[in-house]
């Protein structure tokens, strides 16, 4: 089933550009999701690309993260039509996609997923100062960085919280798997993960190639180094948010802009609760809980905003950190969120993302099982 | 915290645990006024949020109680809330609510004894645990 191929340029870049170029014409998909540098502004955005020379501008290994493009990949399937679809995803942004699927927001019918070995993400604050403006050359010097050292390098200190605690950079569900090359040639190697990728690979007549050899190894030393980030940071964020009270002090910079929660790939009820009558308090309620505290600190709710967010998608959360990057106010949220899903899937013995076979386990029941939860 | 008063809510199913309330105080079986009723018609409707508000506004403890398994007016209602319940299990005590502030149980409509001796079991251990919040102001 796995076949691999090696696409030669004259940089990353442009190799996995002609990658693209050459999927499109094959027909085989009538359009492709890629993030793409946009005209005059070098901002990097998920462009539906059905145009094959539109794909000169694509950018997939930019550390650039500007949103979670599972929810695009959610409009563009969730109801049936006949054309196929390629998309190009970080492996956070698969689980997500995985996760819609069981929750029945998308379709993979008709979709081709292709991602990489993920090079981590800037948050956009970071981004959008000072590397957004280098332009394409960034990415090349970023990624050979990135590969040379193995994700120990100079780049580590700019990358969000929630790549710094990775749970699988790693794509495990896809149809194709493009990697910039290891070794200086400046090629990329395709690998196809599936029957559907295969097939399309066979069309486009690309140079086999023999499968890269030291990736095992790499692969676990970066997965024994976010597995020890990941520890020290649920440690410090579990301390910072031990009780009701420390969690009050962790939010208390919170607005009530619900940012983080539309910016959660998994969230994804068309009417939020808080949006609804129910939060629409009468004015005499506000100064009735005044009352009985002394005081009330305004907007209100707010953790109860925050506690609801963790019952609602903690057992979803794929830990993409899109809800600390669209935060106004640097919470610190990925830590906490990845922490308690951490927690909650583990209960269920439950992976985010992990399989589409696996049912959510809140879609399910069985009558003998969990007989430690009840009684007193 | 000697003079302390746990404050529990309990959600209660109208067919069995409602009942076995109902029963208990027709028998005159006495248990704690700690406890306020909030009936609903199966455990499987209880929201989490009902409980997180709960918590939020000043509960020391809740329990949500209902039908034995396989007894469920709504066939399988129950079953749905004992899930709802493991994850609330396993995300609560996070912030310093314990298992012990939560609970789950199955009370049929008979059990008038059992809910009356349910009760005072609860209000005993949550007393021990002492109050929930004592600074309420950061909570909400």
């Amino acid at each position: 089933m796995n076949s691999y191929h090696a696409i030669g340029r004259n940089s990353y870049l442009d190799a996995a550009r002609s990658f693209f170029k050459s999927l499109l014409e094959t027909g085989e998909v009538q359009s492709l999701l890629v993030p793409l540098r946009q005209d005059r502004t070098n901002d990097i955005m998920p462009t539906l690309v059905t145009d094959p020379e539109d794909t000169d501008k694509a950018d997939p290994f930019s550390p650039s993260f500007p949103l979670n493009s599972a929810k695009l990949v959610s409009r563009l399937t969730r109801k049936k039509n006949r054309k196929r679809v390629a998309v190009f995803l970080r492996p956070c942004e698969i689980r997500a996609v995985v996760e819609l699927v069981k929750l029945k927001q998308a379709d993979m019918e008709n979709l081709v997923i292709i991602s990489s070995d993920c090079f981590s993400a800037f948050p956009n604050s970071v981004f959008n100062t000072g590397f957004r403006e280098k332009g394409e050359e960034f990415t090349n010097e970023y990624i050979s960085a990135r590969m040379s050292a193995s994700f120990t390098d100079d780049y580590n200190g700019s990358i969000s919280e929630a790549c710094r605690i990775c749970t699988d950079p790693f794509p495990g569900i896809a149809d194709i798997v493009i990697n910039p090359d290891h070794s200086d040639a400046k090629q990329v190697t395709v690998e196809s993960k599936s029957d559907a990728g295969g097939h399309i690979l066979a069309q486009m007549g690309l140079d086999e190639a023999e499968p890269p050899k030291d990736g095992k190894e790499k692969r676990k030393k970066v997965m024994e180094e976010l597995g020890r980030n990941r520890e020290e940071t649920f440690q410090s964020i579990q301390e910072q948010t031990a009780d009701l009270e420390k969690l009050g002090v962790f939010f208390s910079s919170c607005v009530n802009c619900y940012n983080c929660r539309v910016a959660c790939p998994v969230c994804y009820c068309r009417e939020c609760v808080f949006n609804t009558d129910v939060f629409d308090h009468e004015p005499l309620q506000y100064i009735n809980r005044s009352q009985t505290r002394g005081s009330l600190r305004m907007p209100s709710d707010t953790m109860f905003f925050h506690l609801t967010r963790m019952i609602h998608i903690g057992l979803s959360c794929v830990g993409c950190g899109q809800c600390a990057n669209a935060c106004p106010n640097d919470i610190p949220l990925s830590g906490l969120f990845m922490s308690v899903a951490d927690k909650a899937q583990k209960g269920f013995d439950y992976t985010s993302g992990g399989s589409i076979e696996e049912n959510h386990p809140l879609s399910c029941f069985f009558e003998d099982e969990l007989n430690d939860v009840t009684g007193i | 915290m000697e003079n302390f008063e746990p404050r529990i809510i309990a959600f209660v199913c109208n067919w069995c645990t409602y009942t076995a309330a109902d029963l208990a105080g027709t028998s005159r079986k006495k248990y704690p006024a700690n406890v306020r009723l909030i009936r609903v018609m199966c455990t499987g409707m209880v929201d989490p949020k009902y409980i997180l508000k709960a918590f939020l506004e000043g509960a020391d403890a809740v329990l949500v109680s209902g039908c034995h398994p396989g007894d469920c007016h709504y066939i399988n209602g129950n079953f749905k809330a004992r899930r709802r319940m493991k994850l609330l299990h396993e995300i609560l005590p996070n912030f310093s609510i314990p298992k012990e502030r939560l609970r789950l149980t199955w009370i049929g409509a008979s059990d008038g004894i059992m809910f009356a001796d349910t009760i005072d079991t609860m209000v005993d251990q949550v007393r021990k645990l002492g109050p929930l919040n004592e600074d309420k102001r950061m909570v909400i």
